[in-house]
């Protein structure tokens, strides 16, 4: 097992490198022209709606409901961060049918047996209603901690972070939400330094850094490459 | 609290390198995806409000009922039964009907004066001395009600999915696109939630572009979750702004989900959600106690009422309120609705006692959202189907229930529709599909076929001035009779 674990990781980066040289060597390839595909023969022409499937698809709620505890880790409490909604009779899992997992799409196998999996305006909406929840649960564990952060297990927050600690802070929260391990100088490891500058501001205190981080999570759980698969 | 189970290390490792290995090998397996939106403004669109009954509705009791006095005693010799001695045990409405004697009650049927529809006493609300009360069958002038329809099964999901799609399902899977879907996916950009499902009712989304794809609600309570920002945190403004420039990135990671549009939609949807939660349309479906004004208004429409209003709005009044909200203030093109809170497939003594109960206050919830958007305006651009996924048997089995029935009746109204007529026939004697003759466009026994789900859908199609490509390879026939001279 532990071999098969390590091969898949292994595959998976390589596939990941192989894409990104690609990307960015044929940046015209990558953006692409649309695959054509045999509709057989019930293709109607020139309709003015009917798109092809696309083979990607988002993840399926029970797919949430296991990941974001996953990558929030466990609080304080040794209990794992979920995202928690209050429906009247206290918090409950927000994935959960109780909560809003029917609402998300989740079948429940009786009038509905498929999940659609397109990411329709509902469920993008409650991906960022989670981001803002959960990575405030994330920030508050962390800063009940001494050691084994989450948010900024590579950088510190009590004192001004270099550039490197930062570069490497990044790097984690990307591998850990994303499931990928950028090069140096990556664009989306850019777009992610401009965000906890952003988030962060002038201000190199304590609130002020934590505040950068978790704009970072908050903006790795509205990516679509988390989500997209 | 119960905790998900906990990843070993190994486990972690090889779901990362899934992960890892789905986005490398995202670009070489996508698709094209085009999406072609009109960006029309709401406001030039025809509009559709979609009613469906789950669970087979008694059309004998509602839209193609048999004349008491003829079909009213099992010993008639016919395969019709109306069933009303029953039914008047424990509806003192029908019962009331029957006892009068002004040439239509004690017949069970209801007919407007001028009107050219006769409705059963699942359409009366009140009978007081002389006086019948049928908010629904005095709104004639604007419905059609289409009988004879051939479902083609008396299994409820196919039934529910092929009159939804237009389309035979496939076994129990549903082919096609649902018509909400179908309607919204012309204009996907046109509105907030083009398209809407309430109250259970399903949708599907076949092949369109994922922007069309049905928002369901299943409750209105539901509804905040959608129209506001779940949990207290608030975002400052420069670090929303941060973050919307990272989904918005032009990153190599994103051009690999880029090629079968999955991104684009991801990214439509994230910008859509942002509107839905900023732009104050909570407001409008705020459904309090002891509103005031627009919802004040509402409820007083529908009957809801305003000190305790939680029974009514989640009944059939909240679900037609809430459908015509969202089609007055813009919200969606499309709505649709599963109507009846409970089931009404009776099969047993609960027939008797309860089948005319639960259509009466549907009914009467249909014709509210008809006053509404005629007071609003918006009935001259909404067109309204009313459906069930089949009928009931003409006569009782031997629990006093009424099982599937494959002849039935379907109502047209609004935008596109000519209204006071009746269109196709169920037998008068068997209650069964009376073959219809396209070309005359009246019933035919000689005919060599019935109306299908398919020609009802492109009739609608056609009433909206939309195309009906969609359904091609069904070859539906048009109702032509159905459509207005201006459709």
């Amino acid at each position: 097992m532990r071999y098969r674990a390590w091969c898949g990781l292994a595959v998976g980066l390589l596939l990941t490198a192989t894409s990104v040289v690609a990307c960015s060597s044929d940046d015209e390839s990558a953006e692409g022209s649309p695959v054509a595909r045999d509709d057989g023969p019930n293709k109607k022409p020139g309709s003015a709606t009917e798109v092809n499937l696309p083979t990607l698809s988002r993840l399926t709620v029970d797919e949430l409901q296991l990941t974001v505890p996953l990558i929030a880790g466990m609080n304080e409490n040794a209990q794992w961060i979920q995202w928690l909604v209050n429906k009247g009779a206290g918090p409950v899992d927000a994935y959960s049918n109780e909560g809003l997992g029917k609402m998300m799409g989740r079948p429940d196998f009786v009038a509905v047996t498929n999940e659609a999996t397109a990411p329709d305006t509902l469920y993008v909406k409650f991906a960022r209603d989670m981001a803002r929840e959960v990575c405030q649960s994330i920030r508050k564990s962390d800063e009940t901690r001494s050691g084994n952060f989450t948010l900024w297990s590579q950088a510190p927050v009590d004192s001004a972070a270099s550039d490197d600690e930062i570069t490497n802070n990044l790097n984690r929260l990307i591998l850990r939400f994303l499931g990928l391990r950028l090069q140096a100088g990556d664009d989306l490891l850019e777009t992610y330094r401009q965000v906890y500058l952003a988030a962060r501001g002038s201000a190199t205190d304590s609130d002020a850094q934590k505040n950068g981080w978790q704009g970072v999570c908050m903006a790795l759980f509205q990516d679509p490459a988390f989500y997209l698969h | 609290m119960k905790y998900p189970p906990r990843p070993s290390r190994r486990q972690l490792l090889g779901s990362l390198g899934l992960a890892a290995g789905a986005i490398a090998i995202g670009d070489v397996v996508l698709h094209g995806v085009e999406a072609h939106a009109d960006n029309h403004e709401l406001s030039d669109q025809n509009l559709l409000v979609f009613i469906t009954f789950e669970g087979a509705w008694d059309t004998l009791l509602s839209l193609d009922p048999r004349d008491h006095t003829i079909y009213g005693s099992k010993a008639s010799g016919t395969g019709i039964y109306t069933g009303l001695e029953e039914v008047r045990v424990f509806d003192p409405i029908t019962s009331a009907m029957l006892d009068l004697t002004d040439g239509m009650s004690e017949k069970g049927l209801y007919q407007a004066p001028g009107s050219n529809l006769a409705f059963g006493p699942a359409m009366v609300t009140d009978v007081t001395g002389s006086a019948v009360t049928s908010p629904f069958g005095d709104l004639y002038e604007d419905m059609c009600v289409i009988r004879g329809v051939d479902m083609g099964t008396l299994t409820h999901e196919v039934g529910k999915r092929y009159f939804m799609t237009g389309k035979f399902p496939r076994g129990v899977l549903p082919s096609g696109s649902a018509l909400g879907t179908w309607i919204a996916a012309q204009t996907p950009d046109s509105a907030l939630i083009p398209n809407l499902v309430l109250g259970g009712c399903e949708t599907i989304n076949e092949n369109l572009n994922p922007k069309a794809s049905g928002l369901e609600i299943a409750s209105i309570g539901d509804l905040q979750y959608v129209l506001k920002k779940v949990g207290a945190t608030v975002v400052p403004d420069n670090i929303a702004q941060a973050i919307a420039d990272a989904q918005a990135s032009d990153s190599c990671v994103h051009k690999q989900l880029s090629p079968g549009g999955m991104i684009e939609a991801y990214r439509a949807g994230w910008t859509k959600a942002g509107e839905l939660v900023d732009g104050n349309l909570f407001s409008d479906f705020n459904f309090v106690a002891q509103p005031t004004g627009d919802i004040a208004a509402l409820y007083q429409a529908f009957g809801i009422n305003p000190n305790n209003p939680a029974a009514d709005l989640a009944g059939p009044k909240g679900r037609c309120a809430t459908a015509a909200q969202a089609i007055v203030k813009g919200l969606s093109r499309a709505v649709s609705l599963r109507i009846n809170p409970q089931s009404i497939d009776t099969h047993f003594d609960n027939w008797q006692t309860s089948h005319v109960q639960s259509l009466r206050p549907c009914f009467d919830a249909v014709a509210s959202l008809i006053q509404f958007l005629k007071s609003q305006s918006f009935w001259d651009r909404t067109t309204l189907v009313i459906s069930s996924e089949f009928a009931r048997t003409p006569k009782l089995n031997n629990q006093n229930g009424r099982d599937h029935h494959l002849c039935n009746t379907i109502v047209l109204a609004g935008n596109g529709i000519k209204g006071n007529q009746i269109i196709g026939a169920s037998g008068q004697d068997s209650y069964d599909v009376v073959p219809f003759d396209f070309d005359s466009q009246a019933p035919d026994e000689t005919a060599p076929s019935p109306i299908r789900p398919a020609d009802v859908h492109a009739t609608i199609c056609k009433a909206m001035d939309i195309s009906y490509e969609h359904i091609e390879n069904q070859e539906p026939k048009l109702l032509t009779e159905v459509l207005s001279e201006t459709s």
